[in-house]
């Protein structure tokens, strides 16, 4: 070794100076990326970070307020106890704190280990292959430690303003916080190793995509359900609740020790703080320091790239998927031409197999059934508010309920169809010289990605519209002009959102729901909005407001087919033929 | 100047027109320019039926971009690209119908077994349905993916993705391969399968258009080769006429390198030193 040191001039330094140097390289890519990208984007960078700050100040703000509120005359007097629960909140948020970092983690040390393909040609390098673990597990850490930063650091400022704690309470929420996410990111890696040994690291990213989005999803809408019911909670609950919270700061608890030792410390027991302080920081450090010994070993052995899969399994399932799809698509075939029938069923499976993809439309099927709720909760009745909307509102409004089924279908059409039409062109990605090669015309092509957004949800849409429409017992002329008018809008917002897929078209995109957040996705978004008011008008307004004229209901409707009728099939063709030029430009950039 | 030397080419310009068969491929004054960067410049090149025709040049040559405006993916700046006697800009469908295409890296729907694949790639050429299937079968028994053709691609060795990408572009039988860099990451074995099925694809008529790094694949298989670089074709001719043009090369290894200009060894010494 000395040899070798002399001859080649190599020198061992300290495995910090490593992870220093490593990390050091993902800091030069951040800057070089920033002084690379558009004006544009570097405006929003800055923009991002302000944000960050803007909701750092913002959730200590709200922290405060709603201390002193639990702290008020009004809950004191009401008997409910919330001390024990005040005391529980450390505990509670660095238990959180834990877990989500633990979660948040898997993500990024699966990108970090398996994806980011760089662990080769660093393990190969002269360096401590520790050094690079450590670097992993830092770089798995940091954006989430600023998440943390964020939204759990400013609870915790206030908590201790709130409490008049002592100084060095506020030092230690650093490093409780630190021990806290280095040690869930340990347990996170050792996770990773064990799930990418049984599946494939882009099968597990895919996976992990798709239930994010619809746990998001699920949180929101639930939050949004049960926010009417938080207004009407009793005492007892409240108390119940409270427990059950304080339950979980229980001395037997690891994960309540963090938040023990800032409380007593923050008290002045300093006997107490320095007990559970000690606790977390020997479990928090035996428990990172083991995590990295055995994912080092793991991997280095490489028992964690050698993967057991299930081939027989993956088989079968595949031929399955086959013999389905070829009934639906041979239904498809004899209607169309065969090039459009076959995008169609290729596309189809890839929407079925690619759980990025299907992420997107089963968000739009939770958010349908959350609204068919919503609408079945309410008996067809609107909401009363105050009472003080004059009697002909009130009438309009009761009249317009029974279009409801009619609204939802149509809501969940378009959740549907943006997503579908949108990322039509780009879903192809890098696969895309395929089809530019094959001897399919542009109309064709058009033709096989309109009908393929098209034709599911209008399925999906009259499903929602006849199941709603049954439950509401809506008359049968209602679903009979619905029907027409919730398929002749759908086809607007198609072409519409597929001009903007293909003006906004990028091919080496992996994750569709980029495509949204584009230029193209949001003017897209704006448009559909804008022309989904105007047809509504054009297509609900006729029979609404006709029979408040003494006109039949009948004569509004035929009214409301014409002129919505033209304005969606102009909506339809318009943008197709503006952009069909640009279809045979594809993939020339 | 560079000019065609190809046999039936010589028997044009005897006056013998009416024995001469028309290229499947033929480039006229072809340009591709990226703003002031000119990456192909003025190539003029026939390929006949018949013919493996060797494509080489350095890395950043213009290779690739000739290839994809060749098979429709890139529209010329000016000149013509004519395929089985048809124009690719006028009549994209009917030339691309002739033509199949392998690129270089094999990028190919992952979530699609390869014998899904095949069978979209069928009906995109409108092939009958019962003969997309015996075609199927054949084409997956010949490049040894039978026991996986059910499988999805993205579980697929680079080798095996390599496979399906070259049995997609056989799939409608072409008059026209065109194949990028096809044994790229490939063990010998299918190296071996894909030279031979190349070569017995020219023997039947075809006309096979192949670029290669590997010289030595070039001049075993190739009748012709054209060398480009900096984007102009700078050479064009069978080996011997190579080895005419270049007095005292005899392998096609410094006939490239004299063409395209190599590392000098006294700059490698100092690198290496």
């Amino acid at each position: 070794m000395t040899t070798m040191s002399a001859s080649t001039g190599y020198q061992a330094h300290n495995l910090w100076v490593y992870v220093v140097k490593l990390l050091g390289l993902r800091w030069v890519t951040f800057i070089s990326g920033f002084r690379r990208a558009k004006p544009m984007q570097k405006v929003l960078t800055i923009g991002l970070w302000l944000l960050i700050l803007a909701v750092f100040v913002g959730s200590y703000l709200l922290s405060n307020y709603l201390l002193r509120e639990l702290r008020s005359p009004v809950i004191m007097e009401s008997g409910i106890d919330l001390a024990p629960f005040i005391e529980a909140i450390p505990g509670v948020i660095l238990a959180g704190v834990f877990l989500l970092t633990m979660m948040a983690s898997f993500r990024l040390l699966l990108q970090a280990l398996y994806l980011a393909k760089d662990m080769d040609f660093l393990v190969a390098a002269p360096i401590p292959i520790r050094s690079v673990f450590l670097a992993k597990l830092l770089e798995a850490v940091l954006p989430n430690f600023i998440l943390v930063l964020v939204f759990g650091l400013p609870v915790l400022l206030s908590l201790g303003a709130d409490g008049g704690f002592h100084i060095i309470y506020y030092l230690l929420v650093f490093v409780v916080l630190a021990c806290i996410s280095l040690a869930a990111a340990g347990i996170s890696s050792l996770l990773v190793m064990a799930i990418v040994r049984i599946f494939p690291a882009k099968r597990v990213a895919e996976v992990l995509t798709f239930l994010g989005a619809i746990l998001i999803l699920a949180i929101s809408q639930s939050i949004n359900l049960m926010s009417n019911k938080l207004e009407s909670l009793s005492p007892e609950q409240i108390t119940a609740g409270s427990s059950l919270l304080t339950s979980l700061n229980s001395p037997w608890m690891p994960l309540a020790w963090g938040g023990r030792s800032l409380v007593n410390f923050g008290q002045g027991d300093w006997a107490s703080g320095a007990v559970y302080l000690a606790l977390t920081i020997g479990l928090s450090g035996i428990l990172f320091w083991f995590a990295l010994n055995i994912a080092e070993r793991l991997y280095y052995t490489g028992w964690a790239s050698l993967q057991v899969g299930t081939q027989r399994k993956k088989n079968h399932r595949v031929a399955d998927h086959r013999e389905v799809n070829s009934m639906k698509v041979n239904i498809v075939e004899r209607m169309l031409p065969t090039e459009v029938s076959a995008i169609m069923g290729k596309d189809f499976k890839l929407l079925q197999r690619d759980l990025n993809n299907l992420s997107q439309v089963i968000g739009a099927l939770i958010m349908g059934i959350v609204f068919t709720v919503m609408l079945l909760r309410s008996g067809g009745e609107p909401p009363a508010g105050k009472g003080e909307a004059p009697a002909l509102f009130m009438a309009l409004l009761r009249s317009g309920m029974a279009y409801g089924s009619m609204v939802i279908g149509l809501f969940v059409g378009w959740a549907f169809i943006a997503r579908l039409a949108l990322v039509a062109f780009s879903m192809e990605g890098r696969s895309y010289w395929i089809l530019k090669t094959a001897p399919v015309s542009t109309g064709k092509l058009l033709g096989a990605k309109f009908l393929m957004a098209y034709l599911p949800t209008l399925v999906l849409s009259w499903i929602y519209l006849l199941g709603i429409a049954f439950l509401q017992k809506a008359p049968l002329g209602t679903i009979l002009y619905g029907l027409p008018s919730v398929a002749l809008i759908l086809a607007g917002l198609d072409g519409i959102n597929l001009a903007f897929g293909v003006r906004g078209v990028n091919l080496t995109w992996t994750d569709p729901r980029k495509m949204e957040n584009g230029v193209a996705g949001v003017l897209g978004m704006i448009l559909s909005i804008v022309y989904q008011l105007v047809t509504l008008v054009l297509f609900f307004g006729p029979p609404l407001g006709l029979p408040l004229l003494g006109i039949p209901e009948g004569v509004g409707m035929l009214v409301g087919l014409l002129a919505g009728g033209m304005v969606t099939l102009v909506c339809t063709f318009v943008p197709l033929k503006i952009i069909k030029a640009r279809v045979s430009q594809i993939g020339e950039e | 100047m560079i000019t065609n030397t190809h046999p039936q080419i010589k028997q044009a310009t005897q006056g013998d027109l009416e024995y001469v068969q028309p290229p499947l491929i033929e480039l006229k004054d072809l340009c591709k320019k990226y703003g002031s960067k000119c990456a192909v410049s003025n190539i003029n090149l026939s390929i006949f039926g018949g013919e493996v025709f060797g494509f080489l040049g350095p890395n950043g040559a213009g290779k690739t971009t000739t290839i994809k405006m060749i098979v429709g993916l890139l529209q010329p700046t000016s000149g013509t690209v004519k395929v089985a006697g048809y124009d690719m800009q006028s009549k994209p469908l009917q030339a691309k119908i002739s033509s199949g295409y392998v690129p270089d890296t094999p990028n190919l729907y992952s979530k699609l077994s390869a014998r899904e694949l095949l069978r979209f790639v069928g009906d995109l050429y409108s092939m009958e349905p019962r003969k997309i299937n015996h075609r199927i079968e054949e084409l997956l028994r010949l490049f040894s993916l039978d026991d996986v053709g059910d499988n999805l691609i993205d579980s697929y060795s680079h080798g095996m993705q390599q496979k399906a990408s070259l049995a997609a572009a056989l799939m409608h039988d072409p008059k026209v391969l065109v194949l990028d860099e096809p044994t790229v990451g490939l063990d010998p074995k299918s190296a071996r399968l894909i030279k031979d099925v190349l070569r017995q694809l020219a023997e039947r008529g075809s006309a096979v258009f192949v670029t290669t790094h590997i010289l030595e694949i070039a001049e075993r298989m190739c009748d012709r080769i054209g060398i480009i670089n900096n984007g102009k074709l700078v050479a064009l001719g069978t080996m011997d006429e190579l080895r005419a043009m270049q007095r005292g090369e005899t392998s096609l290894e410094d006939i490239f390198l004299s063409l395209t200009g190599g590392t000098e060894e006294a700059e490698i010494a100092e690198v290496l030193r």
